[in-house]
């Protein structure tokens, strides 16, 4: 039996190192969607590292039995910040992912799941815009509905299906160059990301919307491409070291003083691109000066200060923590400041508003069973609060919970915060030019 | 006479029956999947279990018991597997049956002051159930986000808190459990005080030997108006260790006394838990105070009073909510913080008088200097119950041994001076050689003699507590 042999993304004897800080003190348990809904060991961080250790030990072989739990894992990081010792689990395991998909053959199933999420799909954009439009138009005619009545897991793609807020079914470009009336405060470069724009156009207008009127200048490059998320995720990093690669170029030449997504699993990718271009030489450098210039919006708005002249919005809102802001950027305080300077509005915190929803990754499509038992849980503590919006701040949780909100028929909606923002804003504006 | 068929391989054939208990999905028996069962949180003794069931009912732990007996398989119950001493290691192979998915709180008696939980339900999860209504459960291990109540109702859990509310068997009414015959039995009640034989007392504490607890039946408390934190840095071990008894013997009864040294703040401070503690104190003192709004400043001054008095450098009152959870937070965190400083640890909670409390870290201290390990001490000053955090790299096969020795050592100067040997993380398989120095032979005879009234074979989670020999003197005596 063969140890491990890593190289590529992270040396062997740091992975060892990471992996025996954990002392095995349990802390992370309950942190774990997967464990709390399924209660197996191998299914918690405390567990999957164990089996990593393992692996490392040449304890056990790269067997089926060892790798399902490394795939089931939704690395949502919710056990980084539970841990007391600080291990880097996220990045243990994108290492040990990338090494699996090496050396060890999949069944072809598998591997054509994991090509199509995290390599096909990113990189032809267009392809998934059009897609989605498909899936719009059906929307209107009314024939979705017909996909939760058919055979598993095709069922499953109602996931892909979030409500439009209006009635638009076409979203033109986003121009490349757009200039804020007012002063230029900073240029802002933007990354659109290839779900977000293909899925939901309208949270991508909204944040540059809340940027023009913050006085940001938005650069949307052309040609830049996915942050690399579902490939680095997946096991695939050469593949995300390749996008990284091309996305530090061309926001370079955009000259930007800032790099934005309005998702935050972007964000918390971009942010990991010095880490993942470290032995690279020619772009470790660039990298770093990169990843200095990536912020969450949030971060932005809380550093920079922000306007303040919202219009009322008479809402009851509860936040839920996106795993990307709060447990891969260690964001949690920000967007709710931002948000309670909102007048009338009313932020209700639910219980476990850290727990993952589930979606994250693949899992949504390849675990479909633990998905919905993570997304019950999840929407039985936002009802709880009586709020009439759940708030997130990355893609999968707004796809994932507003499905459920959808299956359930539950009276209450799921939006970007940055669209709440939009939408004060745009309530200031109407009354002042009413009274102008 | 002590006899395990099957003892590393199950056959088939009980598998097949084990199935038709729970289903397919809700066992384990390959054989990488159970080595992640092989310890709990501590990693020195390891033994993966041949199988492991998830029970969801009482009657299905009854069933898997049944089939145990019937083979003459041994087996054993596990919940977060957050245990320090290798209670929930399956030294002997066998079954293990997780009950990580009996999960629920069953009922909240508000008027009567009680909670029905079933066993994985954690205490952090029923106290913020809890917190709505004004109310709490007071035992508070370190590891209550995570560990279940069926846990640590079997080690009889102290917590931060016991000073003033005491452990985990003062809170405990009522039980079901699985006797190891496959027996469902209840004990106790909702009411207080029942005559006879404390049989709900005899449970607790017996880490799973005398049985499986499925259901428990539990005292839950008002929670008190207002509470404050008071931190005491000091430059000196000793006079932390002084003030402690000054405070207790003033007539003081704080909610809780947590005392750090410097190693296990340095741990603290490196980790996601880090609360702004010194790193460049000799140690620290945590004070929780509770009462009313109006007395704390003056409970609050009396210590502060005393700290200043035993030269402590910088004594702070915090009175919001946040502060004082965060610097809970902090110590509660101090064990899984270990890893910032080493790869794994031995902890030992021999329990001492406090007045000697001076006396016995400077003997840990000279330990540490002996064997060249280092030593972290975070403790509950206010019971005098020790923590000290052997630590050593599980990669030298020497250097565990001696960590394991070193931590049996300060255990037995525990029981010189006249502590015990575990004051809440238990026996397990860790202290088992030191019981007959903590207890005459006759005693553990007494004690073998009831977990045979119970399990006659020796099935239900064997090789904890009592040591095998007194098993068989009491068969010679019979």
């Amino acid at each position: 039996m063969e140890g491990y042999e890593l190289g590529e993304y992270i040396e062997k004897e740091i992975l060892d190192r990471l992996v025996l800080a954990c002392i095995h003190c349990g802390f992370c348990l309950q942190s774990c969607p997967t464990y709390r809904v399924l209660g197996y060991e191998p299914d918690s961080p405390r567990g999957r590292l164990y089996l990593i250790k393992s692996l490392l030990e040449n304890r056990v072989g790269p067997e089926e039995s060892v790798l399902e739990h490394l795939y089931k894992c939704i690395v949502c990081r919710g056990c980084e910040t539970a841990c007391p010792s600080g291990i880097k689990y996220g990045f243990i395991m994108d290492s040990m992912r990338s090494q699996i998909s090496k050396s060890h053959e999949f069944s072809f199933i598998k591997k054509l799941e994991l090509s199509i999420g995290a390599k096909f799909l990113i990189s032809h954009i267009d392809f998934l815009r059009f897609i989605m439009s498909v899936i719009r138009l059906s929307q209107k005619i009314g024939i979705d509905r017909l996909v939760r009545h058919m055979p598993k897991p095709l069922n499953e793609l109602d996931y892909l299906m979030p409500s439009l807020p209006t009635s638009k079914i076409h979203y033109s470009k986003i121009p490349e160059i757009i200039r804020p009336d007012s002063k230029r405060r900073a240029r802002v470069g933007f990354l659109h990301g290839c779900l977000m724009e293909a899925a939901l156009p309208w949270v991508n207008r909204a944040m540059i919307h809340v940027l023009l009127a913050n006085g940001y200048e938005v650069i949307t490059p052309r040609n830049q491409t996915c942050c690399g998320a579902a490939p680095l995720h997946e096991g695939f990093i050469e593949y995300a070291k390749k996008l990284a690669r091309r996305n530090i170029d061309i926001f370079e030449r955009a000259d930007v003083d800032y790099v934005l997504s309005s998702a935050s699993g972007c964000v918390a990718t971009l942010k990991m691109y010095d880490e993942l271009l470290k032995n690279d030489s020619k772009y470790e450098n660039k990298a770093k000066e990169f990843k200095n210039k990536v912020k969450d919006f949030s971060e932005l708005f809380f550093e920079n200060g922000f306007d303040k002249n919202f219009g009322e919005l008479d809402l009851k809102v509860t936040f839920h923590d996106s795993c990307s802001l709060a447990h891969a950027q260690k964001i949690t305080k920000q967007p709710r400041i931002i948000l309670n300077s909102i007048p009338g509005l009313k932020l209700v915190e639910m219980k476990d508003s850290d727990l993952c929803c589930g979606a994250g990754g693949l899992n949504w499509i390849l675990y479909p069973e633990i998905t919905r038992e993570t997304l019950g849980m999840k929407l039985q503590n936002a009802k709880a609060t009586n709020a009439s919006v759940v708030l997130v701040s990355n893609i999968p949780c707004y796809l994932n919970i507003s499905r459920g909100v959808r299956r359930l028929k539950l009276d209450m909606k799921v939006a970007h915060y940055v669209e709440l923002l939009d939408e004060a804003y745009r309530k200031a504006k109407a009354y002042s030019e009413k009274t102008e | 006479m002590i006899k395990y068929y099957l003892r590393d391989l199950i056959d088939k054939k009980v598998l097949d029956e084990l199935e038709n208990v729970v289903g397919p999905d809700r066992i384990i028996y390959d054989k990488c999947e159970l080595l992640t069962y092989e310890c709990d949180a501590q990693t020195f003794f390891k033994k993966p279990p041949d199988v492991v069931v998830f029970p969801i009912s009482t009657e299905e732990v009854s069933k898997i018991v049944n089939i145990c007996i019937k083979y003459k398989i041994p087996f054993l119950p596990r919940g977060a597997g957050t245990a320090l001493c290798g209670s929930a290691v399956a030294i002997r192979g066998g079954v293990m049956l997780a009950l990580t998915r009996m999960n629920k709180v069953l009922e909240t008696d508000l008027e009567n002051q009680r909670v029905t939980v079933e066993p994985y339900v954690t205490a952090n999860e029923l106290t913020s159930l809890l917190s709505k209504y004004g109310f709490f459960y007071a035992p508070d291990p370190a590891s209550y986000i995570v560990s279940s109540i069926g846990g640590n109702i079997a080690h009889n859990a102290g917590g931060n808190h016991c000073i003033k509310y005491g452990v985990t068997t003062n809170h405990v009414v009522g039980l079901e459990v699985v006797l190891p015959n496959g027996e469902v039995i209840e004990l106790g009640g909702k009411a207080l005080d029942p005559p006879g034989y404390d049989l709900v007392g005899l449970m607790v504490g017996s880490e799973g030997t005398l049985g499986i607890i499925t259901k428990a039946i539990l005292r839950i408390l008002r929670r008190p108006p207002a509470s404050a934190a008071i931190l005491a840095i000091f430059d000196s071990i000793v006079d932390a260790s002084n003030t402690v008894s000054e405070v207790i013997s003033s007539g003081i009864t704080p909610a809780a006394i947590e005392f750090m040294d410097q190693l296990a703040i340095i741990a603290v401070e490196s980790g996601a838990r880090a609360c702004g503690l010194p790193k460049d104190a000799a140690a620290i003192l945590l004070f929780e105070v509770e009462g009313y709004e109006e007395e704390l400043d003056m409970l609050g001054r009396r210590i502060i009073e005393i700290c200043e008095k035993n030269n402590s450098k910088s004594v702070k009152m915090a009175k919001d909510i946040d502060g004082i959870a965060r610097l809970m937070a902090g110590r509660k965190a101090a064990f899984g913080s270990m890893g910032n400083l080493a790869p794994a640890f031995v902890v030992d909670d021999g329990t001492i008088l406090r007045s000697k409390l001076p006396e016995v870290m400077q003997k840990i201290k000279e330990k540490s200097e002996e064997s060249g390990l280092k030593i972290a001490n975070v403790f509950h000053a206010g019971e005098g119950n020790l923590h000290p955090l052997i630590l050593y790299d599980p990669r030298k096969k020497e250097e565990a041994e001696k960590a394991l020795k070193v931590g049996l050592d300060i255990l037995r100067l525990c029981l010189i001076i006249g502590g015990t040997i575990t004051g809440e993380h238990g026996v397990g398989i860790e202290k088992i050689e030191l019981m007959p120095i903590q207890y005459t032979a006759e005693e553990l005879r007494k004690m073998a003699i009831i977990k045979l009234i119970f399990d006659p074979h020796i099935l239900c989670n064997p090789g904890k507590i009592i040591p095998e020999k007194f098993f068989m003197e009491v068969n010679k005596h019979e």
